[in-house]
């Protein structure tokens, strides 16, 4: 006779929080750096050397270096300027003073940075051109949007709350990154509290779009902002950010850039000041499919400290999958197909032709079968405002004690956290259960026909903790880009990545770069809004229709 | 026959009870300031606005025509893809 089948926890990580939460209380609610808790508890097994070595592969490096990238290192994607480094032609010292340069002549007009970490940055650029690389991340320069956690750095959400918040360990996707060599150059703007594009907690606009620096009223997309910013003015880079409600892929789409938003579970949301706990998802907003790869596979894996990461579908090779079949069999990697959606391309807008020119550009890759695509049922009330809404209790829980003490600590944000108070415990169940409704109609209904899908919105996904991309399909009249976003099956962002790549070997939106501001000019057209004469604000109204 | 909507002030004693139940102090805001970020006019009326527009919408939804069928249909789940994948494999 087998004996019971007791379960055995993990008691080592419950007895690493307890610690970690009595010292906090213990001082007074601030958590003091020491080096023993710098670092967060990661897995044991050898996944550094795991990380290492997949980080290591052929097609984590670029296979030529475009002549921009070899006359400015600021140019360089993540693979160029790793080929370069690992060549010998180009020092983590030079890429960082490069990137530190062009951040002080610009970041006043880009405002893309809360904190630079110029020493630090320096002293780690310092350290890795001393060294043989270690993989295709040693010594590349990252921008880290300021609702991860940075030990000894402080991390502030954009927030009253959080204004003088010095966290004493890394987040775990931060932690990763470092541990792979990226250095962090510093902190970026966002959305207060990750609700929308970067504003001061009053409302004021700060960080503008790389494209259009001189014209704050040009969306930036949000609330990824400055993280976006600092990648597309080649401030970094790369940079990281976080998705509730499109904070990845809509400042990647409005800035040129290729942004993964990965499954739910996919990467560790520990140290990542949280927004809603079943809707945020950190992920890097890069310059093409192959950077995003690089920077997810650093960021990926399970973390003791955050259960939604465990047991989950292995971690599949995303650099081969960003990496588009050439040669005798040009084309995607597998062959997919790509579901189109009903008024996917309706009307006349710059957005609509572009979005044309893209199934034009996918149907003749070969391995790419457009497919038309209904949408489920009951898909504009399952993901409109009201289903939506049913994130808010999750972002207000959190936060209880800070409504108590005062309601101004939120700014101009504040509706949002109030309103969470105000759906009862049976509407966030029935909320609940529309999701697995929701997911499944996704998996059963729009995904019975194709293996991706293209978004007209990133709420959808983000609702229900699916993978989407977006990437770059062209520009407007006026210089702006234009971008889409593809969404795909549960962890299945190889799939997302091998189409995108595929775009991209035969397209070259991804490759552009804005101009410098220029400068003077800027600054004082920067600090008018459309009407000219004052700041752009956001009203709270405004806040709570944007937020994420 | 379906109750009388509440009106705006039913709707304020609500809120202000709701608020005044888990300890946060409304005053804490100015009554009325167009300066300021938010002011408690305004918040009164954006919760206001949430309780007519969500409540009723997700409270209405019917998971099947049978309310005694829609129980044993889709319990609540917060991470749908992460139990989905886990449970794929699931012996039926």
């Amino acid at each position: 006779m087998s004996g019971p089948v007791d379960v055995s926890l993990d008691r080592r990580a419950f007895l690493t929080r307890m610690a970690a939460l009595g010292a906090a209380a213990a001082g007074g609610g601030m958590l003091a750096a020491s080096p023993a808790a710098a670092a967060p508890r990661l897995p044991s097994n050898g996944w550094r050397d795991d990380l290492l070595r997949r980080l290591s592969r052929p097609e984590a490096y670029a296979p030529s270096v475009r002549q921009e990238a070899l006359d400015d290192p600021t140019e360089c994607t993540i693979a160029e300027a790793a080929e370069l480094i690992r060549r010998g032609q180009l020092s983590p010292t030079t890429l960082l003073e490069a990137y530190l340069d062009r951040i002080a002549r610009f970041d006043s007009t880009y405002q893309a940075f809360n904190t630079v970490l110029a020493d630090a940055a320096r002293a780690a650029a310092a350290a890795a051109s001393a060294r043989r690389p270690t993989c295709a991340l040693d010594g590349i320069a990252l921008a880290v949007k300021d609702n991860y956690f940075t030990a000894g750095v402080r991390t502030t959400a954009n927030s009253f709350i959080f204004e003088d918040f010095v966290p004493p360990t890394d987040a775990t996707t931060v932690a990763r990154l470092t541990s792979a060599g990226a250095i962090v150059i510093g902190k970026t703007q966002m959305g207060p509290l990750a609700t929308t594009r970067a504003t001061t907690p009053l409302g004021v606009v700060t960080t503008v779009n790389a494209w259009t620096p001189g014209n704050r009223a040009t969306n930036p997309g949000g609330s990824s902002t400055g993280s976006a910013t600092a990648t597309a003015g080649r401030l970094a880079t790369t940079s990281i950010g976080t998705q509730t409600g499109g904070s990845i892929t809509a400042p990647s789409n409005a800035q040129n850039l290729t942004g993964l938003k990965p499954t739910m579970g996919r990467a560790s949301l520990n140290g990542i000041i949280p927004l809603s706990y079943t809707r945020d998802h950190p992920g890097p907003l890069a310059r093409d499919a192959k950077d995003a790869a690089l920077v997810l596979t650093a960021m990926a894996g399970p973390d003791p400290a955050d259960f939604r990461t465990l047991d989950l579908p292995p971690l599949p090779d995303l650099l081969v999958a960003a990496t588009p079949l050439s040669g005798r069999r040009p084309g995607v990697r597998w062959p997919t197909r790509v579901g189109v959606i009903p008024d996917f391309t309706a009307g006349t807008s710059p957005t609509a032709l572009a979005r044309r020119a893209l199934l034009d550009t996918l149907s003749a890759i070969p391995g790419i079968t457009l497919v038309d695509v209904p949408l489920p049922a009951e898909w504009s009330l399952l993901t409109g405002a009201a289903f939506n809404n049913v994130r808010l209790p999750e972002r207000t829980e959190p936060f209880l004690e800070f409504l108590r003490q005062d309601l101004k600590l939120f700014g101009v944000s504040l509706t949002g956290w109030v309103q969470g108070l105000f759906l009862s415990g049976d509407e966030f169940l029935r909320g609940q259960r529309a999701k697995q409704v929701l997911l499944e109609r996704v998996l059963f209904d729009l995904f019975s026909t194709c293996d991706v899908v293209v978004q007209t919105s990133p709420v959808p996904f983000d609702i229900v903790g699916l993978p989407e991309i977006a990437f770059p399909i062209g520009f407007d009249p006026a210089g702006v880009p234009i971008g889409t976003i593809l969404g795909g099956l549960p962890y299945a962002e190889d799939r997302l990545l091998a189409v995108a790549a595929a775009y991209q070997a035969v397209t070259d939106w991804h490759l552009r770069r804005p101009p410098d501001p220029v400068v003077a000019a800027a600054r004082s057209a920067a600090l008018e809004d459309a009407a000219g004469g004052t700041p752009l604000v956001l009203t709270a109204e405004e806040v709570a229709e944007l937020s994420e | 026959m379906p109750p009388t909507p509440p009106t705006d002030e039913e709707l304020n004693t609500l809120i202000r009870a709701r608020l005044a139940l888990v300890g946060i102090d409304l005053g804490t805001l100015p009554v009325s300031d167009p300066a300021a970020p938010v002011d408690q006019t305004r918040l009164l009326s954006s919760v206001r606005g949430f309780l007519r527009g969500t409540p009723p919408v997700v409270s209405a939804w019917a998971i099947a025509p049978d309310p005694r069928l829609a129980q044993q249909v889709a319990p609540p789940e917060l991470y749908p893809s992460i139990t989905a994948t886990r449970t794929a494999g699931a012996p039926r």
